[in-house]
């Protein structure tokens, strides 16, 4: 029996192997960041660690801050899916509150888009008044790394959380 | 012929002659469809034999009667192999009046005790949970109908499983 190295750092022995013996298993995340001041203009990294470095996609829900100021019903999220490539990000992003303050937006950074979402994870000002935006989201090797960027004159508060599955 | 020495795997390497598809988790895919299905109240499983070696699943799911609403509703959700690890978004677009339409994106591992909106009034079925279950091989769609009388269940959708 030989021992192979394989590049998470498992080994097994032999030679038969099977589809879990070395490629990553997906695997979920949750992270949240809900106090986080954002300068007039400027971008905040939040970085989600990974329990491995090797995955490929990142399939995430977040979720805006009309889930803690709003009305029972309101809703604010985007949904992303992200690569290792800062440029092949995807997703959609909306806000409920009733029937007269909806909105909905699909996002493509292949084709162009500077945001993969409206700015609604400011938590500080009124649902027809928010600044932050997630900018961008990648994987780095055990990071997933999400970008907000706040594009008001003035400071921001963010709020989210999500999950995210990993494959 | 084995290899003599140990070899060193990354993702785009193959052991001798393999391909991808010789030791790479192929994906899959499944249909749902419960057509007036009555459901009690109380929790309502729908298992879907998928076979082995699943971690995630990926699924839209749309009905006018998911919620038991007038108008087109739908979800779309993942969760894994774990149960009560799941998230995803339900919309229901109708343009009647204020209260008919809905949007809204859930996580369970952030304290969402469901994946849908529960709907006008109470009187409905909601999506409680999806997962894949390991033991049985089969993905399981946990559905709650909290009317406090039977309603019928319709649905519609497909998975993807990894």
């Amino acid at each position: 029996m030989r021992t192979q190295t394989i590049t998470d750092g498992r080994s097994h022995q032999g030679i038969i192997v099977s589809p879990d013996d070395h490629h990553a298993a997906p695997t979920h995340v949750s992270f949240s960041n809900i106090s986080q001041l954002i300068a007039a203009g400027a971008d905040f990294d939040l970085d989600v660690s990974l329990p491995r470095s090797d995955f490929q996609v990142a399939r995430l829900t977040i979720l805006g801050p009309l889930r803690q100021l709003g009305a029972p019903h309101w809703s604010e999220f985007a949904s992303i899916e992200a690569t290792r490539d800062i440029a092949q990000a995807t997703g959609h992003s909306a806000r409920f509150e009733g029937m007269q303050r909806s909105y909905v937006a699909l996002y493509s950074k292949q084709n162009g888009d500077t945001y993969l979402s409206d700015k609604i994870f400011d938590q500080g000002t009124s649902p027809s008044n928010r600044y932050i935006a997630l900018k961008d989201c990648w994987l780095t090797r055990g990071i997933l790394k999400l970008r907000f960027h706040n594009y008001h004159i003035s400071s921001a508060t963010l709020w989210v959380k999500g999950q995210t599955i990993l494959k | 012929m084995r290899p003599r020495n140990p070899t060193i795997i990354t993702d785009h390497d193959y052991l001798l002659n393999q391909t991808p598809n010789d030791h790479h988790a192929q994906g899959s895919s499944y249909t749902v469809i419960v057509n007036s299905l009555s459901i009690a109240p109380g929790t309502y499983e729908h298992r879907v034999f998928v076979g082995p070696d699943f971690r995630t699943v990926e699924v839209c799911l749309r009905g006018n009667e998911l919620t038991n609403m007038i108008g087109n509703t739908g979800f779309w959700g993942f969760g894994t192999n774990v149960q009560q690890e799941s998230c995803g978004e339900s919309i229901r677009p109708y343009g009647g009046s204020y209260y008919t339409s809905y949007m809204g994106a859930y996580s369970r591992l952030h304290g969402d005790s469901y994946l849908t909106h529960p709907g006008v009034f109470g009187d409905s079925i909601r999506l409680v949970d999806v997962w894949y279950d390991s033991t049985n091989e089969e993905v399981v769609h946990v559905f709650e109908n909290i009317a406090g009388v039977n309603k019928n269940l319709t649905v519609y959708g497909a998975g993807t499983l990894k």
